[in-house]
C-alpha cells in the first residue's frame, strides 16, 4: 500500500430501479492523516459516497457499480463488509438511530465486543475513547439524558474505540447548536493531531470545515467539481454561490471588497473571524468607517399590532419530571418575524407547541387571540395557529399531494370548489404546481418541506409556527424557506420560526428570543438581540461570522449581514 | 436515578438491583402464573402482594395510574362479553337476557377471574418494565443460553416501540392540527384516519430499519462467532434461590391444576 488511505478510481454508481447515476466518474485520493471536508447541495451524492467508502455500497444496498474503490489498500468489491469496518468508522446524521444500546458505555464497547476483544482490551479502549471526546463520567447515562452534541460524541467515541484509521462522518452536525458543532469539531481536530486518523467529513457548515479541513471536495449532481484547500476553494466565491456553496461570510466579504477595488482572485482571503481582523487592519487603517454604521442601521422593525398569542408565567412539565418551561411571560403580536433561538433541549418546541394547545401549561396560562388554551381544543387553536413540523414525514399522511393539501380544508367542512381554488392557488405560491397528483413520498426532501408548510398554510392560518425549517437542507433550500416566510410575512402572516441557524435569524427574522433552560434569557429587535453575546453564549448559540467580525472591530457596530458589512467597509473603500 | 425501560427508578431499588436473568424469570412469571391460575382469590392475592412489591422495589404507583384507562376499557370488554354473552351454568341464575344468555354465580366468578388475570399480568409487567433496560435483556438472555442475535433482536424491538410509539404521538397530533376528531364518526370513518395515521408511521419505520441495518453493520455486528461480553454478571445465593422459587412455582401450579380440584375455579365444583 502506498501512502493513500482511500484511492477511488472511475466510480460510477446508481441504486436498483434508479435510471439516473448518483455517483459519476468519481476519482479520489485521500492520503494518510489527511482532513478531507465534502460538501455540495442536498442530492449532490455525498452520502452516497460515505456509504460507498464503507463498502455498505454494493455490498448492503443493491445498485449499479462500476470502477474500483480501495480503503487501506483492500478493494472493496472483494473484501468482507467486516473486514472493511475493522479499520474503518463512519458516524452518520442522526444521533438518535446510531444508538444500538441505551448506555453510553455499552454504546462504546459495542464495536469491540462484536469483534471478541479481550476484556481488558475493551475497558482500556473505552475509557480512552471517552477521555478523548470529553464524556468520562457519562459512562452509564442513558441516550435521553444527553445533549445532541453529546450523543454525537458518543458516535464517534464508539467508533473510535475500535482505533480506526480512517473515521468518515456524514453531516455529524446538522442537528446540532452552534456550541455542539463546535464540541465535535475540536474533538476531530484532537484526533487528527493527535493521533493521526484520516478524517472525511460531509458538512454544510463550511465556517468550521474551512478552518479544519486541509482539502474540501464540491459534490454537484453525482460529480466532483472541485478538489482544493479551503482557501483557493472559497476564493472562487462566485462559482461557488451559482452551485449553491455559500462560502464563509468573511471570505466572501473580502472577497467582494476586492472585486469593488478592482483586486480580484490574486490577494489573500480570509477563512475565519481572527484572519479578517488581521486584514482588516491592515487594508484599513485609518480609515473612518463607524460613523456611517450608526446612521445607516437601525433596529428591525418588530410586531406592533394586537396581540396573537400570549404566555402568562407559564409552567410546563413533562410527566417524567423534567421542567421544561420555568415561567415564560411572552407576548407575540400581529406582524412579527420572530426566531425562538437556544440550545438544544432549552424548551423552544416546548413552547412553540404550547402555542397550538397540542401541550397545556402546567400552571399559568397561554392564550391565542385572547382565549384560554386550556379551553380549547388543538384542532380549533389550528384554524388561527398552525404548526409545521421539523420532520416533514410527520405530517404527510395522504396518496397525493392534492390530497395532501385538501385534508384540513375538507375537516373544515369547505365545499369542494373552494377546497379546490385554495389548494392550487397555495401550491402554486409555494411552488408545487404540476405536483398535485404526486404521491408526497416522492417529492425531494426540499419539496416535502414545502408540502408541509402548504398543508398548513392553506387553512389560512393568522400565525405561522415553523419549527427547525432549514435542518439538514442546503442553503439553496434553506433561503426559499426563509424567502417564503418573509413573504408571507410581508402578506400579514405572524411568522415563528425555531432555529439553530444564526445566519438566516440575523437575515430574516425582525424579533429573537432566547432560550435557556426553559426561560427566557433575552427577547428583542434581532439587532439588539444577536449582537449582545453573552446571552447567546450562554444559551449555546453564537452570533453569525459577520456579525462576530465587526463586533471585534468594534463593540458598537452591530452588524447582521454580508451586505450590511459590504455597505460599510465598501463606503471605507470609496472613501479611501 | 436510572433509566430504564418505563423511565427513572432509584439506583438502590432492590428489583433493580436483581440479576438480569432474574428479572426477565420474573417477567415471564407473573405472566405465566397468570394464565396458569383459575383461583380468582388467588389472583387477586397475587395482585395485591405485587403492589406491595412496587413499594419494596421503591417504584412509584402512580407508574399504573398511566394504565388506568387501559385498564378500565379491557375490564368493560370483559365484563361486557361474559354477561351479556355467555351461558356458564352455576348455582344461582341471577339474569335470564332477551336474547337466550343468562347470568350465573360462576359467570361472576369468570369476570372476577378473567380480569384477576389480565390486572396480575399488567400490575406485574409494569413492576418489572420499571426496573428492566435493555442490557438487562441481553444479557439476561444470553445468561439463559439464549442465542445472542434472538437476544439482540429482541432488545431493538423494545427499543423500537418506544420510536414508534413516539413517531405515532407526532403524526396523531399533526393530524389533529388539521381538524381530525379521532373519536368522531362511525367505526369504518374511525378506521380510516388511522390507515392515514399508519401510512407515515410505516414509511418512516422503514427509513430507521434501514439506518439501524448501516449502523449495525458499521459497527461489525455478528450474530454468529466469537463475541466477548464486557459487563459481568454474577448470581448471588439468594438470587439463585429466588430463581428457583419462580421457575418451582408454575411448574408447580401446572401439577396442582392438573392433580388437585382446590386449585380450580371454585364454581367448577358445583357444576
Amino acid at each position: 500500500m502506498n501512502g493513500n488511505v482511500v484511492e477511488v478510481k472511475g466510480l460510477w454508481w446508481k441504486y436498483q430501479g434508479n435510471v439516473d447515476w448518483v455517483l459519476k466518474d468519481i476519482n479520489l485520493t485521500v492520503r494518510k492523516g489527511e482532513f478531507v471536508g465534502i460538501i455540495g447541495p442536498s442530492g449532490a451524492g455525498k452520502t452516497t459516497l460515505c456509504l460507498a467508502l464503507t463498502g455498505i455500497i454494493p455490498h448492503s444496498i443493491r445498485g449499479e457499480f462500476r470502477g474500483e474503490i480501495r480503503v487501506h489498500g483492500k478493494n472493496t468489491l472483494n473484501t468482507t463488509l467486516t473486514s472493511i469496518m475493522e479499520d474503518v468508522g463512519i458516524v452518520f446524521q442522526d444521533p438518535d438511530i446510531q444508538f444500538i444500546t441505551m448506555r453510553v458505555l455499552d454504546e462504546v464497547v459495542f464495536p469491540l465486543e462484536n469483534m471478541g476483544a479481550p476484556r481488558d482490551l475493551i475497558k482500556e479502549r473505552a475509557e480512552w475513547a471517552l477521555n478523548i471526546v470529553g464524556l468520562r463520567g457519562f459512562e452509564e447515562k442513558h441516550p435521553s439524558e444527553l445533549s445532541g452534541g453529546q450523543k454525537q460524541r458518543v458516535a464517534i467515541a464508539s467508533m473510535l474505540a475500535k482505533l480506526p484509521k480512517l473515521l468518515i462522518l456524514d453531516e455529524p452536525t446538522s442537528d446540532l447548536d452552534p456550541i455542539g458543532k463546535m464540541e465535535v469539531f475540536k474533538v476531530l481536530e484532537k484526533l487528527r493531531t493527535d493521533y493521526d486518523v484520516t478524517l472525511i467529513v460531509v458538512e454544510h457548515n463550511v465556517e468550521e470545515l474551512a478552518k479544519f479541513a486541509d482539502r474540501i471536495i464540491l459534490l454537484t449532481e453525482g460529480r466532483i467539481v472541485f478538489d482544493e484547500p479551503p482557501r483557493r476553494l472559497f476564493s472562487k466565491c462566485t462559482e461557488l454561490r451559482k452551485i449553491g456553496v455559500y462560502p464563509p461570510q468573511v471570505t466572501e466579504l473580502f472577497y467582494r471588497l476586492n472585486s469593488l477595488s478592482g483586486n480580484s482572485r490574486s490577494l489573500f482571503l480570509p477563512l475565519t473571524v481572527e484572519e479578517a481582523y488581521k486584514l482588516f487592519r491592515k487594508q484599513f487603517s485609518g480609515k473612518s468607517i463607524t460613523m456611517e454604521f450608526s446612521e445607516e442601521f437601525s433596529e428591525s422593525l418588530t410586531g406592533s399590532g394586537r396581540s396573537v398569542v400570549e404566555f402568562q408565567n407559564v409552567k410546563y412539565i413533562y410527566p417524567d419530571g423534567t421542567l421544561a418551561l420555568n415561567g415564560i411571560n411572552l407576548t407575540i403580536r400581529e406582524g412579527d418575524f420572530m426566531a425562538i433561538v437556544g440550545a438544544n433541549g432549552s424548551g423552544k418546541t416546548t413552547l412553540a407547541k404550547h402555542m397550538v394547545g397540542i401541550l397545556k401549561p402546567t400552571e399559568g396560562r397561554v392564550l391565542v387571540f385572547g382565549k384560554d388554551t386550556r379551553t380549547m381544543k388543538a384542532s380549533e387553536i389550528a384554524l388561527n395557529v398552525g404548526y409545521v413540523y421539523q420532520n416533514p414525514d410527520h405530517q404527510l399522511f395522504c396518496t397525493t399531494v392534492f390530497e395532501e393539501c385538501a385534508y384540513a380544508l375538507r375537516n373544515m367542512g369547505l365545499d369542494e370548489d373552494e377546497i379546490e381554488e385554495r389548494v392550487h392557488e397555495v401550491l402554486d405560491k409555494l411552488g408545487l404546481k404540476g405536483l398535485e397528483s404526486t404521491p408526497p413520498y416522492f417529492l425531494s426532501k426540499g419539496q416535502r418541506q414545502r408540502l408541509a408548510v402548504a398543508t398548513v398554510l392553506v387553512m389560512k392560518p393568522k400565525v405561522l409556527v415553523v419549527d427547525e425549517p432549514t435542518t439538514g437542507q442546503d442553503h439553496i433550500q434553506s433561503e426559499s424557506i426563509m424567502k417564503l416566510l418573509e413573504k408571507l410575512n410581508s402578506e400579514g402572516t405572524t411568522i415563528v420560526v425555531i432555529t439553530h441557524d444564526m445566519r438566516l435569524v440575523a437575515e430574516y427574522a425582525k424579533r429573537v428570543t432566547v432560550m435557556y433552560n426553559g426561560l427566557i434569557i433575552a427577547d428583542g429587535p434581532t439587532r439588539k438581540v444577536i449582537t449582545s453575546t453573552r446571552d447567546l453564549l450562554k444559551s449555546s448559540l453564537n452570533p453569525p461570522q459577520i456579525t462576530r467580525f465587526f463586533l471585534k472591530v468594534n463593540p458598537n457596530m452591530r452588524v447582521l449581514t454580508l451586505e450590511e458589512g459590504l455597505r460599510i467597509l465598501g463606503g471605507g473603500i470609496n472613501r479611501g | 436515578m436510572k433509566r430504564t425501560y418505563f423511565l427513572y427508578v432509584e439506583e438502590n431499588s432492590p428489583l433493580y438491583k436483581l440479576h438480569p436473568s432474574l428479572k426477565i424469570f420474573l417477567l415471564l412469571f407473573f405472566n405465566i402464573e397468570a394464565l396458569l391460575l383459575d383461583s380468582p382469590y388467588m389472583l387477586w392475592g397475587g395482585i395485591i402482594l405485587t403492589i406491595l412489591l412496587f413499594k419494596v422495589a421503591k417504584i412509584p404507583l402512580s407508574r399504573l395510574g398511566k394504565f388506568l384507562a387501559f385498564a378500565i376499557i379491557i375490564t368493560q370488554a370483559i365484563m361486557f362479553s361474559y354477561l351479556l354473552g355467555s351461558s356458564i351454568p352455576g348455582n344461582i341464575v341471577y339474569w335470564h337476557l332477551p336474547w337466550g344468555t343468562y347470568v350465573t354465580d360462576v359467570t361472576l366468578l369468570h369476570v372476577f377471574t378473567m380480569v384477576g388475570r389480565f390486572m396480575l399480568m399488567l400490575v406485574g409487567s409494569t413492576l418489572v418494565l420499571s426496573v428492566l433496560t435493555d442490557t438487562d435483556i441481553i444479557y439476561g438472555l444470553v445468561f439463559l443460553r439464549v442465542p445472542y442475535s434472538i437476544a439482540l433482536t429482541i432488545s431493538l424491538a423494545f427499543r423500537f416501540a418506544s420510536i414508534f410509539l413516539d413517531d405515532y404521538l407526532k403524526v396523531r397530533d399533526a393530524m389533529v392540527l388539521r381538524g381530525t376528531s379521532f373519536d368522531k364518526g362511525n367505526i369504518f370513518q374511525r378506521a380510516r384516519k388511522y390507515v392515514n395515521l399508519a401510512i407515515p408511521l410505516m414509511v418512516m419505520a422503514i427509513r430507521r430499519m434501514l439506518e439501524l441495518t448501516y449502523v449495525l453493520e458499521v459497527k461489525g455486528t455478528r450474530l454468529k462467532g466469537k463475541r466477548t461480553f464486557y459487563r459481568e454478571y454474577k448470581m448471588k445465593p439468594y438470587e439463585k434461590a429466588l430463581a428457583i422459587l419462580l421457575l418451582a412455582t408454575p411448574a408447580l401450579t401446572l401439577t396442582m391444576k392438573m392433580g388437585l380440584i382446590t386449585f380450580i375455579l371454585p364454581g367448577v365444583l358445583a357444576q
